[in-house]
């Protein structure tokens, strides 16, 4: 079976490497040393191919030139790509909890010592976001379908949107574009307005 | 009624040395895929330009590192599909070897659907999620646009009234577009 990708971000190597060793089995690791610009470090985050992020929290304690801490990284991950599995390993939970959105990302790293149950949770987290995933494209899809043998109803149109919304922000948030536009009614104007310009292009031509 | 897929298609033109950091291709890709994504056709402008848009390795890197900076193996692509294609190992339809138009069509409306005849172009079509209504709604676009300029130019030639309307109509809602579009970018 195919083994999971996940970043791990850490400013010390070596524990880095600990990461690695501690989940040889269970994941590819694709280690992320935090650069001095936060955003050049999301970067490298978001445009790979990676299953899940871990963080540490404190990424400034073995380098003074890093300004930001592992929940302002997967808060901007959470930013791109909504749902996106992220968890924060810290030697402080208190502190990442009060900081944190979220106080189920937030594991201490002792329990890297104490067997495979932080694994366990990541890998669980990775196939529960991905299997519900494969739900709304299984879904949507059999909507599309539906669409073009018959006419759907007020509720299968409003899943459709929504499906489609759900979609397109687990794989970029940024550039998604409005509600409004996915609206069957905004896409039937455009399309009669282009109808109208072709028309008018024809009679004008006939007439010359 | 089934519309092209796309009108042109694109060409790696780049014949220079290999660069170390296949970043280092970006304007070349940029230009060469004619600032359009290379599975979607979609133009950067709509996702909020070049900075939104990544360079994907069509063969992923993760099997084969050999071709990391190879310049024929890199497609200019927007974060949507590259990142639903991921390092997916299964077969993909290179956008400047092969005529998408022979396995992906359009519905009046811009949808992207497969060609019932192009396998490939099924798979491709659920993996990379060319059914998202964005699509649908950036082609239009980009005939709002077309259409702006054909209008203009009956507008020009005979002067006539309707022409003149509906250029009118139709330029503020592309504008409206244009303004709503980039507000949420």
């Amino acid at each position: 079976m195919t083994k999971f990708t996940v970043a791990y971000i850490d400013e010390s190597e070596s524990d880095i490497r600990r990461f690695q060793r501690f989940s040889y089995s269970y994941f590819n690791v694709l280690p992320i040393l935090p650069l001095p610009d936060i955003k050049e470090t999301i970067k490298l985050i978001i445009d790979s191919n990676i299953d899940a992020v871990i963080a540490d929290f404190d990424l400034s304690e073995q380098n003074a030139q890093i300004h930001f801490d592992g929940t302002d990284l997967v808060r901007a991950v959470l930013k791109k790509r909504e749902g996106f599995p992220v968890f924060i390993l810290t030697s402080f939970e208190d502190d990442a909890i009060n900081k944190g959105d979220d106080v189920n990302i937030v594991y201490e790293k002792k329990e890297l010592d104490e067997g495979n149950n932080f694994l366990d949770r990541v890998k669980s987290q990775i196939e529960k976001y991905k299997h519900q995933l494969e739900v709304n494209e299984a879904r949507i899809i059999e909507l599309l379908q539906e669409n073009q043998k018959r006419k759907l109803d007020a509720f299968e149109k409003q899943e459709l949107k929504e499906l489609d919304s759900k979609i397109e922000k687990a794989l970029d948030k940024e550039s998604q574009i409005p509600n409004s536009l996915r609206d069957e009614k905004e896409s039937n104007e455009l399309a009669e307005l282009l109808k109208a310009v072709d028309q008018l292009a024809n009679n004008l031509k006939n007439k010359q | 009624m089934q519309l092209p897929f796309r009108k042109t298609a694109p060409t790696r033109t780049y014949k220079g040395k290999e660069y170390s950091d296949y970043n280092h291709y970006k304007d070349h890709l940029e230009k060469d895929f004619e600032e359009r994504c290379g599975y979607t056709n979609c133009h950067q402008f709509w996702f909020g330009g070049r900075r939104t848009f990544q360079i994907d390795h069509f063969k992923p890197k993760v099997k084969y590192p050999e071709l990391l900076t190879k310049y024929s193996n890199l497609v200019y692509s927007c974060s949507y599909v590259n990142r639903a294609k991921s390092d997916d190992l299964n077969e993909y339809l290179d956008p400047c070897d092969t005529d998408y138009n022979l396995h992906f069509y359009r519905d009046q409306i811009g949808h992207i659907y497969p060609m019932n005849t192009s396998d490939t172009g099924k798979y491709m079509y659920k993996a990379l999620k060319l059914y998202l209504k964005r699509y649908s709604i950036i082609w239009m676009l980009e005939a709002l646009e077309e259409k702006m300029d054909i209008l203009q130019g009956l507008v020009d030639q005979t002067g006539d009234e309707q022409a003149k309307n509906l250029f009118y109509v139709i330029t503020t809602k592309y504008m409206a577009y244009k303004k709503y579009l980039k507000a949420v970018q």
